[in-house]
């Protein structure tokens, strides 16, 4: 998917998606109308505006869903409507070299682009030569087809120029990391490593007290406790696993899962929105700490909830061995992931608590 | 045990060969993929470490920055190319305040005793907003 916006698809039908493009027409000349209104000078033709939203409905609403599908007149309209118009213009202007576009794109990016890259890179040197990398890219240096292959090319106006040049900024700082030390990990690099401390980091080794029966005992129920997570885990939904890896694989912050969500649109949002029974009545509030610690919650209850029924069919445990298969799994003391806690009915979730932060209705 | 079993069961999983690029990492981030759009790209962040670490990584340092700060350090800094040519262009022709040197100045009288003297403050330094 890298470096290919308008990536091979089996797409439907060109033909099709041109015809429908044309009942959107109107609206595509009315914002290609502004643009150039505002940037006369920049010399982008209708035509290569046009050329770029076609590639962008390709790659999102074609080539990201599934059965490529041509998309409908009103689907097509939408997503012209949420294009990063301006950004999109600037950029394309940028990819063919305007010179008055990249005039435009220093004035406005460039403190951008040096202050992301001192903040990530510790060395002067080292972001210096970020920055000047960054901009050799976006300029482009190979030639395909008589055509300068400028990054600008790859943005296509979906999300942010300033989120795209954040993301490549990011790729240009592990690659110039990774190429002076293959194994470095991603984590290295960057100040502030508190904040990316795993949470449920294996810190500490269980207690000395354990005796050495419970020993043994924990080592005859303990594949059937793996087995049964890892069969609960597999049952998650997509939207769930990513909401477990980005907070106990990535340590990722609640504060900071509620940034990616906080857009009324997110996907993960809307998903767990849609599983939730009560409405939501807010659509454009907040969301809070608490309301992703609810999601979180309830996928440990899905876990939890399958982990029994997996413990109890398919091992054949009872009771009380399924007790013993859960304290392994929660045995780890640095662990946020409370099966006992969840299977005891969320007693230790203070709802009164998150009732105060006047959370959306997404539990 | 979750994260472990998490870990273990991505261990397992061979890498897709192919990467989100950063287009679609920003429109995720952001928040702006429809459900169907963001489909394919959540299943390969669970299977991608790579991308699934540019996420996070953005996630968190999009939080550390104040979107609000960095406009206003962006109207303060002009742009190095802007710099770099009003550079050259104070090198071609000298300066307004170069010329200045030359200019007739009236003498400063002397303040009479008793008479406080105000004297410019100068400007503090300016918070770039990081």
């Amino acid at each position: 998917m890298i470096d290919n916006p308008a990536r091979a698809v089996t797409r439907p039908s060109q033909a099709e998606l041109l015809d429908r493009l044309t009942s959107c027409a109107a609206e595509l000349d009315a914002i290609y109308a502004d643009c150039a209104k505002a940037h006369s000078d920049f010399g982008l033709s209708a035509a290569d505006f046009r050329d770029a939203v076609i590639g962008a409905i390709n790659k999102y609403l074609i080539g990201f869903k599934e059965g490529s599908v041509v998309p409908s007149a009103h689907e097509i309209s939408r997503f012209i409507g949420e294009l990063q118009d301006r950004d999109l213009f600037l950029a394309l202007a940028c990819a063919r070299g305007n010179e008055h576009a990249w005039w435009e794109f220093d004035r406005q990016y460039r403190s951008f682009i040096e202050r992301w890259a001192r903040h990530l890179v510790r060395g002067g040197t080292d972001a210096d030569e970020v920055i000047d990398s960054v901009y050799v890219e976006l300029f482009g240096t190979r030639v395909s087809g008589g055509v300068r292959q400028s990054k600008f090319r790859t943005y296509t106006g979906r999300g942010t120029l300033r989120g795209w040049l954040r993301a490549v900024i990011l790729h240009t700082v592990v690659d110039l990391y990774r190429g002076r030390k293959p194994e470095i990990p991603l984590e290295d690099w960057s100040g502030n490593d508190e904040a990316r401390e795993p949470h449920g980091r294996f810190a500490e080794m269980r207690g000395t007290e354990e005796t050495m029966l419970a020993s043994i005992m924990r080592d005859r129920y303990r594949s059937a406790t793996i087995a049964a997570l890892d069969q609960s885990l597999a049952a998650l939904d997509d939207h769930e696993t990513l909401l477990l890896l980005y907070y106990h694989v990535e340590g990722l912050k609640l504060r900071e899962i509620a940034r990616i969500v906080e857009q009324p649109r997110s996907p993960i949002r809307r998903w767990f929105q849609r599983q939730s029974k009560r409405r939501e009545t807010a659509p454009s509030s907040r969301v809070h700490e608490s309301t992703v610690m609810r999601w979180l919650e309830k996928v440990y209850q899905k876990v939890s909830d399958r982990f029994h029924a997996e413990l109890a069919d398919t091992h054949g445990l009872n009771a009380a061995e399924i007790e013993i298969c859960r304290s392994i799994a929660t045995e780890d003391p640095a662990q946020d992931v409370r099966l006992d806690r969840v299977a005891a009915g969320n007693e230790n979730f203070n709802e009164e608590e998150a009732g105060k932060h006047q959370v959306e209705g997404a539990s | 045990m979750i994260h472990q079993r998490l870990k273990a069961r991505l261990a397992t999983e061979s890498p897709p060969s192919e990467h989100l690029d950063e287009d679609a990492l920003c429109a995720f981030v952001e928040g702006r993929l429809e459900e169907a759009e963001s489909s394919p790209v959540i299943s390969h962040l669970i299977a991608c470490a790579s991308c699934r670490q540019t996420t996070a990584q953005l996630i968190r340092l999009g939080s550390q920055f104040d979107p609000e700060n960095e406009l206003t350090a962006l109207e303060e800094s002009p742009g190095r190319v802007r710099l770099l040519l009003e550079g050259l262009a104070s090198r071609l022709a000298p300066s307004f305040e170069e010329d200045a040197v030359f200019a007739y100045q009236e003498p400063v009288a002397e303040p009479e005793q008793g008479t406080e003297v105000i004297t410019e403050s100068k400007p503090g330094t300016v918070d770039d907003g990081d």
